[in-house]
């Protein structure tokens, strides 16, 4: 059964963003977008995420805390890069501290444009994550979440 | 044109910056910021000093390969940009009080403003200890099991009965990503180390390959919370430069929102500060406040958070009638909403009992360590930058906010009275509203300085522009009021509690985007 | 013993017990999502649906599995049986003593769970954990004490058949025990360990370290734990056995869960200092107030036996 896209929770880094898309994903959790209808809910703890919204543009020092977070997320899970800056750099490209989107470090699943991005094109691209974090779990082998031997081999064979 | 005009700049010799600092601080002069320019194979180091409406900067010119004198041990403060001047100027800075050796931001392109010294920087990669009252430094260096050195403030942690958890990058409570190593004896923090340099970009640089008048777009992305101001502080710096005179209705609209934006960034606080101490029905209320004012601003700019309404020498569009009806009628609505939530922040008992006493800024230490904005007017100081008189504030008649108790309690208390302060100043701004242009025409390019000074919902803010003559500016600097604020987050961390460390970030209203740039 | 003579005997104590094994993840899983939904509204928001812990927890069985160690899955495993157990003894009207000692053996397999992870935030909220448990310890055996004094006897079989309702006699027990209630729901202004929303100083404290599988054990293990502390509430209202008392103890249960929400909603995480102090300085005076009157009033335990 499906439950993942019943339950999706997610958890937020802001990588050089304004601050323009961060305050518009909190903005998503409150009375007027309540994105917990939809089950979600806003973790803040990499362990229990399965959604990992990235806003802003990745730098030198933060490649590696970006990293860091995603490989804490257990699997299945999706990068949905929000806001313009997280897509490509956006009006901060040519500055010299950047290195770009969201991509230049993560697989990134889904882009969200906007700048910056509108509480209801987040939530637009986080539904749109489920359909991906679906399609993940299927990918993934079945007794892998289960058996200790079998995520020992699932492991092997990642390496 | 505003009041703020008694401004001088005086050239000084490098290793005059610390007598002429001792003097400034002798006759209670804020530093109100330090930056640098390249000019003609040197680097300018300018130091500006204000005291009430007087503004003054002095100017040294420094020869590469020359150092220069820290001035921390007069104002302590002053610790942020000189490890700034450090990093992107590569200028050695001698005597600093914590030094960060060049790794202050750990830029990808080391010394961004001297491509010529490469990517050796100036430094070694150990990260600073800040100085704390009561502390030794080990005798030996400690080591690891494979014999590599380990960081003092690391070993302490394995050696002693202590605790290091790190706080950030990533946090829940931090919407912004700032790093500080908290040591702990049980609960109690005995000490703060704070990393930043998580979301530098470098936009001030960016100025070198935008238009001037395309810039305004980049400076509203300084943040995009205060980004109204940001626009408005670099337009009024530009505008200084090359002498427009703004229209009368635009410098209304301007002020209008400006406290818009305002009421927002101090609703948005107050819930996050909620947050911060376990209250989430008052955090999800306080934001169901803000969507007030956000509709509002999306009716007449078209955007949420980022406007870009702003433009040198104006508006980009005017306000209708219907427009003034729908902000009148959204004020009311937030002066309604908003009595039981203050009810709650300043009588509630539990909140009560989290907020008083705790964070404790004496006026003394709030001047010392460089506090600006609700922080330093929660300690006793009626300084706001909006008595200089940009925009429409000549006009209308307000007086700063000031609580003494210095603590959470007060900065929350001087938040909630500054929101219903403004909601007075665009009643009365819309009140005396002109009819006529938003916009005058931009003709020419800036060439020649300005320093402009705005008051931010977090403080004052600094905007310098130099113009050469060119389409392009030769440096645009911004000094926001986080940046300033964090020596003072620093000291009321000292000694804390665990429980208390998200408030007292929150209570300087942390912005690290503006911070970092 | 034959067999119909002990199926006569505790035929209907282990039904019971069976029931609770079955039926309490159902129970304790849909007052969690009705808890979601009323603190929801409480916040002007609209709340997630009814069945959403049900969707959360079976998606946590869908991740794989990250555990920092071995050890630390096993501990979670003991938790969930202890607390089985533990209500397991209450429906089968056991001791409850035991009741609470198998309790506090649960509670510490949790904090054993989290110390093993070895995680700043997650030890940091285990210390918690442990100061939790000193503050209300203290109010849980007074009120076990109190049960005995009422009624006679320790047993919840013999309470259920008392005389008339416990709360007649320890009413203030009654308060203080729903005090502490706070600390065990994990509700505001008592969720120092951790809190069922993220946002704290030390993440999800000593959850923090727990994902997939586990956590699903560690949310399932704590509707177990919500159903027999609302049968326990509804305890002090049932007498002589009778059916329409056990509905109205379970109808004041709820009211107080309801109330519950209400403070969760209404405070701000206090720090611990005061969370045991204010533990302390009730139990001490609904406690040993109650207890004294009670003393004084009948000289001796078992008025309502």
């Amino acid at each position: 059964m499906a439950f993942l896209k019943r339950s999706p929770w997610m958890i937020h880094y802001d990588g050089s963003s304004c601050n323009g898309c961060d305050i518009e994903v909190l903005a998503c959790l409150t009375p007027v977008y309540d994105v917990e209808r939809f089950g979600i809910v806003n973790t803040g703890n990499p362990k229990h995420a399965d959604i990992f919204l990235l806003t802003g543009a990745v730098n030198e020092q933060n490649r590696e805390v970006v990293r860091n977070i995603y490989d804490q997320m257990p699997e299945p899970k999706v990068v949905v890069a929000v806001g313009i800056c997280a897509t490509s750099g956006g009006i901060f490209r040519e500055c010299y501290n950047i290195l770009g989107g969201a991509d230049k470090v993560l697989p990134v699943d889904v882009y969200v444009p906007g700048c910056a991005a509108r509480p209801e094109s987040i939530i637009d691209g986080v539904v749109k994550a489920l359909a991906v974090l679906e399609e993940k779990r299927r990918a993934l082998p079945p007794r892998a979440r289960r058996g200790r031997r079998a995520e020992a081999s699932a492991q092997g064979g990642n390496a | 044109m505003n009041r703020d005009t008694v401004r001088t700049v005086t050239a000084i010799e490098p290793l005059e910056a610390l007598a002429v600092a001792q003097h400034r601080r002798l006759g209670g002069w804020r530093l109100v910021q330090m930056h640098g320019t390249r000019v003609d194979g040197a680097t300018e180091v300018n130091y500006a000093y204000a005291l009430d409406g007087a503004l003054e900067i002095l100017r040294a010119r420094v020869p590469d390969g020359t150092a220069i004198p820290s001035i921390t041990g007069i104002y302590f403060a002053a610790f942020h940009y000189e490890n700034e001047l450090q990093d992107l100027f590569g200028l050695k800075v001698t005597d600093l009080a914590v030094d960060y050796k060049g790794h202050f931001y750990k830029l990808k392109q080391t010394t961004p403003y001297r491509p010529d010294l490469g990517v050796e920087g100036i430094g070694s990669v150990e990260a600073p200890r800040v100085p704390m009252a009561e502390d030794a430094e080990p005798a030996a260096t400690p080591r690891d099991a494979h014999g590599r050195p380990v960081p003092a403030r690391i070993a302490e942690g394995i050696t002693g009965n202590r605790t290091i958890v790190p706080f950030g990058p990533q946090h829940p409570v931090l919407p912004e990503p700032i790093h500080l190593d908290l040591v702990l004896e049980d609960e109690k923090v005995v000490e703060a180390i704070p990393s930043i340099g998580f979301i530098h970009r470098g936009l001030e640089k960016l100025v070198e390959k935008r238009d001037f008048v395309d810039y305004v777009y980049v400076a509203e992305r300084i943040c995009g919370i205060c980004s109204f101001m940001h626009g408005m502080g670099y337009c009024l710096a530009v505008e200084n430069t090359m002498g427009i005179e703004v229209p009368k209705r635009a410098d209304y609209l301007r002020t209008v929102l400006a406290e818009m934006a305002r009421i927002h960034n101090h609703t948005m606080w107050l819930g996050l500060v909620a947050d911060a101490f376990g209250f989430e029905s008052l955090f999800m209320h306080s934001w169901r406040v803000r969507e007030i004012i956000l509709d509002v601003f999306e009716e007449i700019t078209g955007g949420r958070v980022i406007f870009s309404i702003c433009r040198i020498g104006g508006l980009r569009r005017d306000v209708d009638e219907r427009q003034i009806d729908l902000l009148m009628k959204a004020l009311d609505r937030i002066e309604k909403e908003l009595e039981p939530l203050v009810s709650a922040f300043t009588q509630e008992y539990s909140v009560v009992h989290r907020m008083t006493g705790v964070g404790v800024l004496s006026k003394a230490e709030a001047y010392e360590l460089g506090a600006l904005g609700p922080m330093l007017r929660a300690s006793g100081w009626a300084l706001d930058t909006r008595l200089l008189g940009y925009a429409a504030y000549d006009d209308l008649r307000f007086a700063p906010v000031v609580e003494t108790a210095g603590d959470c309690m007060a900065r929350t208390k001087v938040r909630i009275r500054e929101t219903a302060q403004s909601i007075g100043l665009i009643r009365q701004a819309v009140a005396k509203l002109p009819p006529g242009e938003i916009a005058a025409p931009v003709k020419g390019t800036p060439n020649g300085e300005f320093m402009a000074r705005v008051e931010q919902p977090r403080g004052e803010a600094i905007y310098y522009v130099r113009g050469n003559g060119t389409r392009f500016l030769e440096r645009f600097r911004v000094r926001t009021p986080t940046f300033a604020n964090v020596p003072a987050l620093v000291k009321t961390l000292q000694g804390c509690q665990l429980a208390d460390v998200p408030m007292l970030v929150l209570t300087i209203d942390p912005c690290i985007s503006c911070t970092e740039r | 013993m034959n067999v119909n003579a002990f199926l006569a005997a505790y035929g209907v104590r282990i039904l019971s017990a069976a029931l609770y094994v079955l039926l309490a993840p159902l129970f304790g899983g849909l007052l969690a999502g009705v808890d979601r939904r009323i603190t929801a509204r409480m916040q002007g928001r609209k709340g997630p649906p009814l069945l959403q812990p049900f969707y959360d927890v079976a998606k946590l069985f869908e991740k794989r599995r990250v555990s920092v160690n071995k050890l630390q899955n096993f501990f979670v495993v003991l938790f969930l049986v202890f607390l089985v157990f533990t209500g397991a003894l209450f429906f089968a009207g056991g001791d409850l003593l035991l009741f609470i000692f198998a309790f506090t053996l649960a509670a510490l397999f949790f904090i054993s769970a989290a110390y093993a992870a070895n995680s700043p935030y997650s030890a940091i909220g285990a210390e918690r954990e442990l100061l939790q448990m000193m503050a209300y310890e203290p109010m849980v055996l007074l009120t076990a004490v109190g049960f005995y004094m009422a009624t006679g006897s320790f047993q919840v079989g013999d309470i259920l058949f008392a005389k008339g309702p416990a709360v007649a006699s320890i009413p203030a027990l009654f308060l203080g025990f729903c005090y502490v209630l706070t600390f065990k729901f994990r509700k505001s202004p008592f969720d120092l360990s951790t809190s069922h929303h993220g946002h704290q100083e030390i993440v999800k404290g000593i959850t923090t370290e727990f994902s997939g599988s586990s956590l699903a054990l560690i949310e399932i293990a704590h509707w177990y734990e919500a159903t027999f502390l609302i049968a326990f509430v509804a305890l002090f209202f049932v007498w002589g056995g009778n059916p329409w008392s056990v509905l109205l103890g379970l109808g004041v249960a709820l009211v107080v869960y309801f109330l519950e929400i209400l403070i969760d909603n209404t405070f701000a995480r206090v720090k611990w200092q005061l969370a045991i102090q204010s533990a302390w300085i009730v139990a001490g005076t609904t406690g040993f107030l109650n207890l004294l009157v009670l003393t004084l009033v009948q000289g001796g335990a078992g008025w309502l036996s």
